[in-house]
């Protein structure tokens, strides 16, 4: 299906890393418009190296959803969200926001808030939401971006599987492409085309979801029940 | 309806009420630009900075080495003190004393040991030995209270080296960075001395300035500057011993102390004049006790609490505008421009700033105000700055003013708030010196009692402002706490 797509990504024996330590030496890799990719390697295999890479490609049509949601403890919610679209309006025009929501943003993003199951809270300062909520509320500032692609590092860490597959559905109505890493095993299988392993700096596989095979999830797997 | 429930709106209701209670405060205040050619004096003394000139100054070589030689014998024995007293420091009798010395200013110390000693160095050290152990006690305290070892085995074992052990020596770094950054401070009370007369630094900028020897004064200042500048390469705990013994051999000890005339001091010119009559009338006693009240303490303490709270406006405007100017994420490379200025501004003590801005806009509160904004609005900018470089950031962060609109001012704000609220006692227990300018805080009345030879007045007024400081003190700590604002500094 995606065959005819344009790229979105493409790397070819590129360095990924600091300059004199590279964490990839040797990467090549192409994603295509379209295409929903699950990444998966153990802690410290390199993910968030790759994914901040590729969001730095293209930033401008990237909504990144990085994996500390490092959100600002002391604004609510709403501002939080608004964030997302910071660059896409004048500074007096945000700090105007700032000081008084405009209307027309606090309907988008109450609506929004009600999909993430934040219902209520718009108004209430990060510092006073628990892990989870924090957690959709990150995704809530990518979402409200509504960019062509979406890159999470770990976005659904701490929350539970039901919520989780219900974000992915949101996030995948929104973008047309999306590149997440992850480490549930389940929702990588059943929720994405493809699904690529990275290992010591490297790919170690990249398949198809249908086409995995258990030796190559356990050569993944098997190392993270160990290193957590 | 959706409620609103943000740490911000907190912060800001806050702010609120401290702009609200500043512009009440400068409405009333005196504030006038009293020169006629402020701009003609302001260009003067930039000249003198263009061209500073040290070549005309006799005793130069003298001034500084005073200078330098109070600071080290001064802390010296207040960190040596204060070691001693960290570990008695919960029991509350040592507590309140410590609290008590450090709320009278080095320069109202001073002018109490100048009626005892005249201008020897006795005078100097003391005045700042003693303000500085109240200081050094508390805070080794609270660093050896965050102690990674358990407190009870020092609170407990009253052995020298269980707290040798226990105590100081896992404590040391933090202990040492503190009484290093103290000495920075107690170069500035040095220098400050001078205003009284003891020939430090300070004694020389008063001349230069009142005089109108402006090249002089700008080489002196920079000359102070340079000093702080370099503290870190002429100051080491070796070197500090080498000090000491500079200082015994080199500062005058003689005073003109007679016995005598100390047991006069004590017996008689600071006990209230109407206790030594020889018939105790308390009538007279009680009128001389209600005209004090209402001529010299009331308006002294209702000026220095103006000056205060419109100094503290001024110095959060002034805080909020300068920190972003010195921080890496929000100028760039230019940040270190913006971190010489907020240097500048805070090596300059108090004192010497609202003199130079006197000599600008002529006398009225602004001055003061304006020096204590300055001051301490350039302390707090500098510490913004620093934190908001260490906020961690994501990669799409956004840039520029939306940057420090969204991310980076409402994550130092409540670190704002704190420093502001630790300030104030700092700025009150200033405001009260400044009247030695003829701003008529406490100070001034207290300055005019010594002028007078009035000393019971003088020791009187001295015990309120030091009452004044506890009671805010002890005030601010409680709204501290129940604002939650002690968290975020230690946090």
């Amino acid at each position: 299906m995606t065959q005819d797509c344009p790229t979105v990504f493409k790397l070819s024996n590129q360095a990924i890393g600091f300059k004199n330590q590279p964490i990839f030496s040797n990467l090549s890799l192409m994603i295509k418009q379209g295409e929903k990719v699950a990444i998966v390697g153990t802690s410290g295999s390199g993910k968030s190296t790759l994914l901040n890479y590729l969001y730095q490609c293209r930033s401008v049509d990237v909504a990144y959803c990085p994996q500390k949601s490092m959100l600002v403890d002391t604004l609510s919610v709403y501002h939080n969200i608004y964030m997302g679209i910071l660059n896409q309006h004048g500074f007096f025009y945000n700090v105007i926001n700032l000081i008084r929501p405009f209307p027309e943003h606090k309907t988008r993003v109450e609506q929004l808030t009600r999909r993430l199951g934040l219902t209520g809270l718009l108004f209430k300062s990060i510092d006073k939401l628990s892990g989870g909520q924090q957690q959709r509320c990150a995704i809530g500032r990518a979402l409200y971006q509504r960019l062509p692609i979406f890159i999470g590092d770990e976005p659904f860490s701490g929350l539970d599987p039901k919520q989780s597959v219900e974000l992915l559905k949101a996030i995948k109505e929104q973008h047309q492409t999306v590149v997440v890493a992850l480490h549930n095993k389940e929702m990588a299988l059943n929720q994405f085309d493809r699904i690529i392993g990275i290992k010591d700096g490297a790919i170690a596989f990249d398949t198809p979801a249908t086409e995995v095979s258990s030796e190559q999830l356990e050569l993944i797997y098997h190392r993270i029940e160990h290193s957590e | 309806m959706i409620t609103v429930d943000t740490t911000a709106r907190k912060y800001r209701l806050i702010s609120l009420f401290i702009a609200s209670l500043g512009i009440i405060t400068l409405l009333m205040a005196d504030i006038e630009i009293s020169a006629t050619d402020p701009m003609d004096e302001l260009l003067a003394i930039l000249a003198g900075f263009i061209s500073p000139d040290l070549s005309q100054i006799d005793y130069l070589a003298e001034a500084l080495l005073t200078t330098v030689f109070f600071a080290v014998v001064g802390i010296s024995i207040a960190a040596t003190l204060g070691i001693f007293l960290a570990p008695l420091h919960h029991l509350p009798l040592i507590s309140h004393f410590c609290a008590f010395i450090r709320s009278i200013h080095e320069l109202f110390w001073a002018l109490i040991f100048l009626q005892m000693f005249g201008l020897s160095s006795i005078t100097g050290v003391l005045a700042i030995a003693i303000p500085y152990t109240g200081i050094f006690a508390r805070v080794y305290s609270d660093i050896l209270e965050q102690s990674p070892l358990d407190r009870r085995h020092w609170i407990n074992d009253t052995s020298l080296s269980v707290w040798l052990y226990t105590g100081i020596i896992p404590c040391w770094a933090a202990i040492a960075q503190y009484t290093r950054y103290r000495f920075e401070c107690g170069l500035r009370s040095a220098a400050i001395l001078g205003f009284i007369g003891l020939p430090t630094l300070g004694y020389y900028l008063e001349t230069a300035f009142s005089q109108g020897q402006y090249n002089e004064a700008a080489g002196l200042l920079l000359l102070f500057f340079a000093m702080i500048a370099t503290l870190k390469w002429w100051l080491n705990i070796r070197l500090v011993l080498l000090y000491l013994i500079a200082a015994i051999v080199y500062l005058p000890w003689q005073s003109q102390l007679e016995f005598k005339y100390l047991v006069r001091f004590i017996t008689q010119d600071i006990v209230p004049q109407p206790l030594l009559e020889p018939t105790l009338n308390l009538s007279h006693l009680s009128q001389w006790f209600g005209d004090l009240v209402s001529g010299q303490i009331l308006p002294g303490i209702g000026a220095s609490l103006l000056l205060s709270v419109s100094a503290l406006l001024c110095c959060g405007v002034i805080a909020l505008l300068t920190w972003p100017l010195a921080s890496r994420a929000i100028i760039g490379r230019g940040y270190i421009l913006g971190h010489g200025l907020l240097i500048v501004m805070r090596s300059t003590p108090e004192i010497i700033l609202a003199f130079v801005i006197m000599l600008i806009i002529g006398p009225s509160m602004l001055p003061a105000i304006l020096a204590l904004a300055l001051h301490n609005g350039a302390i707090i900018g500098y510490l913004l700055a620093h934190r908001a470089d260490t906020v961690p950031l994501r990669v799409d962060r956004p840039n520029g003013l939306n940057l420090w609109a969204y991310e980076l001012q409402p994550q130092i704000y409540p670190s704002f708030i704190s420093l502001i609220f630790y300030r104030f006692e700092v700025i009150l227990r200033e405001s009260a010196i400044l009247g030695m300018l003829g701003v008529t805080t406490i100070g001034f009345y207290i300055d005019s009692a010594f002028e007078a030879l009035f000393f019971d007045v003088a020791l009187i007024l001295i015990l309120v402002t030091a009452a004044l400081n506890m009671l805010v003190n002890s005030i601010s700590l409680r709204l501290r706490r129940y604002l939650a604002l002690d968290r975020i500094l230690t946090a």
